[in-house]
């Protein structure tokens, strides 16, 4: 788990290094980069608990290359999904990434811009429950699963002047670590739970964001 | 611009609505969990009870429910179960491929045996009593024990009058006959023991003493010759174990256990530590697993004389039971009528076989 950890963020540094070297010789434009979208789990049994999920990202894109085609952003983000299990509680998945996406204006069609992607992020999961009773008391569970893992995405961004859509499709299978309570309790009902387990996450998204440059 | 605004602010409304879906279920059930027992075995426990279990070449278990014979070769994930009725009725006693009952069915005891772990029953046919005795009373049995070659030894008390006589047959199956090796006026029988055909011990008191204890008779020689051994004091329900020839273990009720080192003539107070005992099993001449009545283990390995007890826990469930049977120093089980345990490493870890986990009594 640690080599390719230390690979993730070898890669996000050098590229940020990179970004920055060029950026400082040549005065490499730069956008800033925003989106909001859904991601479905693309495993039925993952997907039967959250159905969808809410996905925010941002980052700084670095236009390289040949006529500034190439776009570099080291980015950030969140994908949240939530599962409401009954009028107090709601279960939820909380995916923290970072990582860095590289694009290629590929072609274009009038004012439409097409950019095929690929994105390599690093995700810390957690799953737990939120517990309201009433407007303001809220509390939140430790989690049941945490854990954390690399996830591979593809896909192509259609962009119309500083407004663009996005759809992809991500492989991630982090392995995720049971509560030791948890595995307590099931052993005294019986059953042998493993320390870990790796959950089918892939999914696909669809994003709606913007690219300005400031 | 303001229709590339529009579709955008259409998109968000429909990505919002399709995050705001709730799924069934959680994602922890989605988590994989292996039931530590094969849930099948359900046969033997619910609306049934296990009776009797012992360990077999190979990894082999077989045992006795109220409802019918089980055996398994892999631990009961797998195990096969015949039906059949099984006598509630009497003492039983159990030996290789051989189970004997005795039942007070009259004013004398009679014996049934079986070669197929209870399956049939066949009857010993000739009345267990000394015919010559004019004073014949009411006999009840009072322990009955197979020693090695499935000799077959049956203590009774014999009641007629005011009167107690202590009987102590030997019965020989093949031969198909049975003699009284012993047979003592004024003797109340407490319990027996015994090696094989030749070597056995009787406890018994005399009930005219109030405050009288406990005397023991050993027999080398089949019967035919009896030695008095020391008086102890008086127990309530005691339990005699044969560790060897010359080792023997006395426990009560209570905490005070006697060890002889002599065959019974002498003995010395020890303690165990485990309360009152249940069920004593030499494996070895040195090593002697115990249960108390509590259902906790203990070991000895210097022949009974000191006792540690075993933490004995199988993942978070507590071994207990009412019943243990070690095939050797190492591997053994305990059970009770819903339990089963097993050890591989003379008691040190152990598995759970048989529970009545929520999953296996619906």
């Amino acid at each position: 788990m640690r080599r390719p950890v230390l690979r993730t963020v070898g890669w996000t540094v050098l590229c940020w290094l990179a970004a920055l070297h060029l950026h400082a010789q040549r005065s490499v434009p730069v956008f800033l980069e925003g989106e909001f979208g859904i991601d479905r789990f693309s495993d039925a049994s993952v997907r039967s608990v959250f159905p969808a999920g809410a996905a925010f990202r941002l980052g700084a894109a670095f236009a390289l290359g040949d006529q500034e085609r190439l776009r570099l952003r080291p980015q950030g983000g969140v994908t949240f999904f939530g599962n409401k299990i009954d009028e107090e509680v709601t279960e939820q998945l909380l995916v923290i990434k970072a990582g860095v996406q590289v694009s290629y204006d590929a072609f274009f069609l009038g004012r439409t811009t097409f950019f095929p992607y690929l994105g390599v992020d690093y995700n810390w999961v957690s799953n737990f429950d939120m517990e309201s009773y009433g407007e303001d008391e809220v509390s939140y569970s430790k989690s049941y699963l945490h854990g954390t893992g690399i996830s591979q995405e593809v896909g192509v961004r259609v962009q119309v002047g500083e407004w663009y859509a996005k759809v992809g499709y991500a492989l991630f299978r982090p392995r995720l670590r049971v509560r030791r309570s948890i595995i307590d309790d099931d052993l005294s009902s019986g059953y042998r739970t493993p320390s870990s387990h790796i959950f089918p996450f892939n999914s696909f998204n669809i994003s709606v964001g913007f690219s300005i440059r400031p | 611009m303001n229709k590339v605004h529009g579709h955008i602010k259409f998109a968000l409304v429909a990505l919002l609505l399709l995050a705001g879906c709730d799924g069934e279920g959680t994602l922890l059930e989605l988590y994989p969990l292996k039931p530590i027992v094969n849930p099948e075995v359900r046969t033997l426990i619910q609306d049934n009870r296990i009776i009797h279990a012992e360990l077999g070449a190979r990894n082999q278990i077989s045992g006795i429910t109220a409802m019918g014979r089980f055996e398994t070769v892999d631990r009961f994930k797998s195990f096969t179960f015949e039906p059949h009725h099984w006598p509630e009725e009497g003492l039983f006693a159990f030996g290789v491929d051989l189970v004997v009952r005795v039942v007070s069915d009259g004013p004398l005891p009679s014996l049934r045996y079986s070669r197929d772990n209870g399956k049939t029953w066949l009857r010993y046919e000739k009345a267990l009593a000394d015919s010559g005795d004019p004073a014949l009373g009411e006999v009840l049995p009072v322990k009955l024990t197979i020693a090695a070659e499935n000799v077959i030894w049956l203590l009774c008390q014999q009641r007629a009058g005011t009167e107690s006589v202590l009987q102590l047959y030997q019965v020989d199956l093949i031969e198909g006959t049975h003699k009284v090796v012993l047979k003592k006026r004024d003797a109340k029988a407490l319990t027996f023991a015994a090696i094989d055909r030749d070597s056995g011990w009787v406890l018994w008191e005399d009930p005219s003493e109030e405050s009288g204890g406990m005397h023991i008779l050993k027999t080398t020689d089949g019967g035919r010759t009896w030695s008095d051994g020391a008086a102890l004091d008086r127990m309530a329900e005691p339990l005699l174990e044969v560790i060897d020839g010359s080792r023997l273990l006395v426990f009560g009720q209570g905490e005070t256990v006697y060890h002889s080192a002599d065959g019974g003539a002498t003995f010395k107070s020890i303690t165990t530590g485990m309360g009152a005992i249940r069920e004593c099993q030499a494996v070895t001449a040195d090593r002697v697993y115990l249960l108390s009545a509590e259902g906790r283990l203990a070991k000895s390995t210097d022949g009974g004389l000191t006792w540690s007890p075993l933490t004995a826990q199988a993942g978070n469930t507590l071994v207990s039971g009412s019943n243990l049977c070690f095939q050797h120093e190492q591997r053994g089980i305990v059970y009770d009528i819903d339990r089963m345990f097993i050890t591989e490493d003379g008691g040190e870890r152990w598995d759970v076989l048989i529970y009545p986990y929520d999953y296996v009594v619906q």
